[in-house]
């Protein structure tokens, strides 16, 4: 069963980059630049798993966790990624249900890796 | 008194002295030839004449009185002791004369005779050495008889306020054009002049009027002149003049003034100088973490194209290539974090929590750290046994000490690296030496300078940050352990900190590291701010590392939790709070519990002063945003150390 994760970042690059580290594991990704714009694709595309920066225009991480939670989708894990670990949006996205905040960079494996365990553990 | 009878004419003739013989009426009976080419009368003019006839008109009226006075005593002696005696001439003038008067009797009844010689120039001489001494005078002067009119003035006080002779003598002198000007100066000279007539000194700071209408400022005084008799016969009143030195005192006392407010305003200008330099500073801090924080998106980006990249290769050659790339990019990610450490110590949000350390557990730390790195290039890693405790924040010192090493081990080829401590006065230097490439002497003092390195020819680039020994340095300056450098240019170097020995007694009772086999179960925190969002999110951030925790939204509610038996192992409260503060907060908690638990108060930019100013022992600062690892961190050592805590729920 292919495995679907959603990458939910504002720089265009980081998302590029992790779509292609994910896609080299045989997954299907797909990324977007906003919370709105995930949350409305959600129905169309079932993420396994989320990939998430907390740092995002419009709705915040943790809303876009939030509204995961209060969804169908409440059982997908959600990783933070985050250049800003101690931030207040940051904790307030673990705080939301995240199941773990990484701080950039980690490289290819660790993310795998982490999501490895979050999928393992859904 | 002698019975003489009157002399012979012939005989007075012969006298050198002008002779008058008057009767008990004052009128001459007889005069001699003197007398008449002295006072060029002639004889037939003056007998029967009243003796008044000689003597000028202003003192007529008050000479019968005296004659008549001298008649009752009479007596041989010089006449008007003290005084300037004057005749006057039949054409009016005057001279001054020295006179001596006798009593004579006769048979024709009783005569007084006088002797009278013109003494125009004794007087002259000693008027001349009086009159050289008096102009000569830098200041002004004068006399001034009892009565207080002027009588003399130098010319350098008529010419000061630009006056006449005739404008001042004869006239009272606080009515003289020195004064005139100000009636307050005009009596307090008449005053003057009426204690100096009392024997009194007078003197007093005074203006006179200068002919350009200017007021100069003078040294005034009025002083009594005595006869050998200690009578006093006049006045001798002195002005100097104190413009210039008054101009210079106000000038000086002007200066003192500008002086003081320049002061002021310099150190005005310095201070807001320095607040704006803090101001920069801080700016400077957090552009650096803003920075270290954006420039991390790419540093992901790159380093996912890489891995994705590298898995594509199998040519060995380009293999080599991205495994250069991504240690590039590993130096990247230190330098980030570098520069965030910078960042923070100077910004800081970095509070050192000083207790006494063994240093030999902190040592063998490092050395555990770093024994593989040396053997990795074949040096030595030596470490001397050192019993000493020393009084330090024990995780700052011992990055600043595996900075020194890692350092030592970066830039040294051959030989050994060696950690040693030496106690001097009270401080033990913690030393790190190497056989290293060492440091030109030229660049000693600059080594702990920000990007010294990439600066240094001799060094490599591509070792090492350049921002290490600058951490080193601010950490140094944070804990106040002075650090030092030597090296030997081609042979090594030294990095020394010199760091307070602290108490031996004290650090057995409060291990400083993580014990091996320390018990550890699960710590139950007291969490307090009002913010609902925040409690949350720290609530489940903690429950996520297994701890216990007991919320509250006020000071009040965290004691009804301490009433109903929890007994924290650590409180974590937000410093603005509804009713009380946070230290208060933690005062009232730690009442109920332990004085000394541990305590974590959690704020924005504005009250950390506050905090710290209330000198609460065993506390942590933490800035907003919070720095979850670091919370984690405290919670996780508090759950090491600590015993178990009883609990009632």
């Amino acid at each position: 069963m292919t495995i679907n994760v959603a990458i939910v970042d504002d720089d265009e690059s980081i998302l590029d980059a992790i779509k292609m580290v994910l896609e080299g594991q045989g997954w299907r990704v797909r990324t977007y630049a906003s919370g709105e714009a995930f949350l409305g694709d959600i129905e169309n595309h079932r993420p396994d798993c989320i990939v998430l920066d907390p740092h995002l225009p419009g709705l915040s991480g943790a809303d876009v966790v939030r509204t995961l939670r209060n969804g169908e989708m409440r059982a997908a894990p959600v990783i933070g990624l985050t250049a800003r670990p101690a931030s207040a949006l940051a904790v307030e996205v673990l705080a939301a249900g995240a199941r773990v905040m990484l701080t950039k960079p980690v490289t290819a494996d660790e993310l795998i890796d982490h999501l490895d365990v979050a999928l393992s553990r859904r | 008194m002698r019975r003489v009878d009157l002399p012979d004419r012939q005989l007075l003739d012969a006298a050198p002295d002008a002779m008058v013989v008057v009767d008990l009426d004052g009128h001459i009976v007889l005069v001699n030839k003197q007398t008449e080419s002295l006072f060029g009368y002639r004889r037939e003019e003056l007998l029967g004449q009243v003796v008044e006839i000689l003597i000028p008109e202003r003192f007529r009226d008050r000479h019968p009185a005296r004659r008549e006075h001298y008649f009752h005593a009479p007596q041989i002696r010089p006449m008007g002791q003290g005084l300037e005696l004057c005749g006057q001439r039949k054409d009016g003038s005057e001279f001054p004369v020295e006179i001596s008067l006798s009593p004579v009797q006769s048979d024709q009844g009783s005569f007084v005779a006088s002797a009278i010689r013109d003494v125009s120039d004794r007087i002259e001489f000693s008027e001349r050495r009086f009159r050289a001494i008096f102009e000569q005078q830098n200041q002004l002067t004068g006399i001034v008889d009892l009565e207080g009119i002027v009588v003399d003035a130098n010319q350098r006080s008529l010419d000061f306020s630009g006056l006449e002779r005739a404008d001042v003598i004869g006239r009272p002198f606080w009515e003289t054009g020195w004064w005139t000007h100000d009636s307050q100066q005009q009596a307090q000279v008449q005053d003057a002049i009426r204690r100096a007539v009392n024997g009194e000194i007078v003197s007093f700071q005074a203006t006179h009027r200068c002919p350009n209408g200017t007021l100069a400022t003078v040294d005034f005084s009025i002083r009594p002149v005595r006869n050998e008799h200690g009578k006093i016969v006049f006045l001798v009143p002195e002005s100097y003049d104190i413009s210039a030195r008054k101009r210079a005192e106000d000038a000086l006392l002007e200066a003192n003034e500008n002086l003081e407010r320049r002061v002021i305003e310099r150190i005005a200008d310095f201070e807001q100088a320095k607040d704006e330099a803090e101001h920069a500073n801080a700016g400077k801090s957090r552009f650096l973490a803003a920075a270290s924080h954006d420039l991390r998106q790419p540093l992901q980006s790159l380093g996912l194209y890489l891995s994705v990249l590298t898995r594509q290769l199998d040519q060995s050659h380009l293999l080599s290539v991205s495994e250069k790339m991504r240690k590039s990019l590993d130096t990247m990610g230190e330098l980030l974090d570098a520069l965030l450490d910078i960042s923070k110590l100077d910004g800081g949000s970095i509070i050192p929590d000083k207790r006494d350390v063994r240093l030999q557990e902190l040592l063998d730390r490092i050395v555990t750290d770093n024994i593989q790195q040396a053997k990795e290039k074949g040096l030595r890693l030596e470490c001397t046994a050192s019993d000493y405790v020393v009084h330090s924040d024990p995780g700052l010192l011992e990055r600043v000490l595996e900075n020194f090493v890692t350092n030592a081990i970066r830039y040294t080829e051959h030989g050994h690296i060696s950690i040693e401590c030496k106690l001097c006065d009270g401080v033990a230097h913690i030393s790190v030496s190497d056989t290293g490439i060492g440091i030109p002497h030229d660049d000693l003092d600059k080594v702990f300078e920000e990007y010294y390195q990439l600066d240094n020819q001799v060094r490599d680039r591509r070792k090492g940050l350049g921002l290490g020994l600058s951490i080193v340095k601010y950490i140094a300056r944070l804990l106040d352990h002075p650090l030092s450098v030597t090296s030997d240019l081609g042979r090594g170097s030294r990095f020394s900190i010199a760091v307070p020995v602290g108490d031996a007694i004290t650090v057995a009772e409060a291990p400083t590291g993580r014990p091996a086999g320390a018990h550890t179960r699960d710590p139950v925190v007291l969490l307090i701010d009002d913010d609902p969002v925040v409690v949350d999110a720290t609530t489940m951030l903690l429950e996520s590392i297994g701890a216990k925790v007991y919320s509250a939204l006020c000071g009040d509610d965290a004691l009804v939790h301490l009433a109903a038996g929890v007994r924290p192992d650590i409180v974590i409260s937000d410093y603005r709070l509804p009713g009380y503060n946070g230290v208060e907060v933690v005062r009232r908690v730690r009442k109920a519990t332990s004085p000394d638990l541990p305590t974590v108060l959690v704020t924005g930019d504005t009250s950390a002063n506050e905090i710290k100013a209330a000198n609460l022992s065993n506390c942590t600062i933490l800035h907003k945003p919070v720095d979850t690892d670091q919370l984690i961190a405290l919670i996780e050592n508090v759950s090491t150390e600590s015993g178990p805590s009883a609990q009632a729920k």
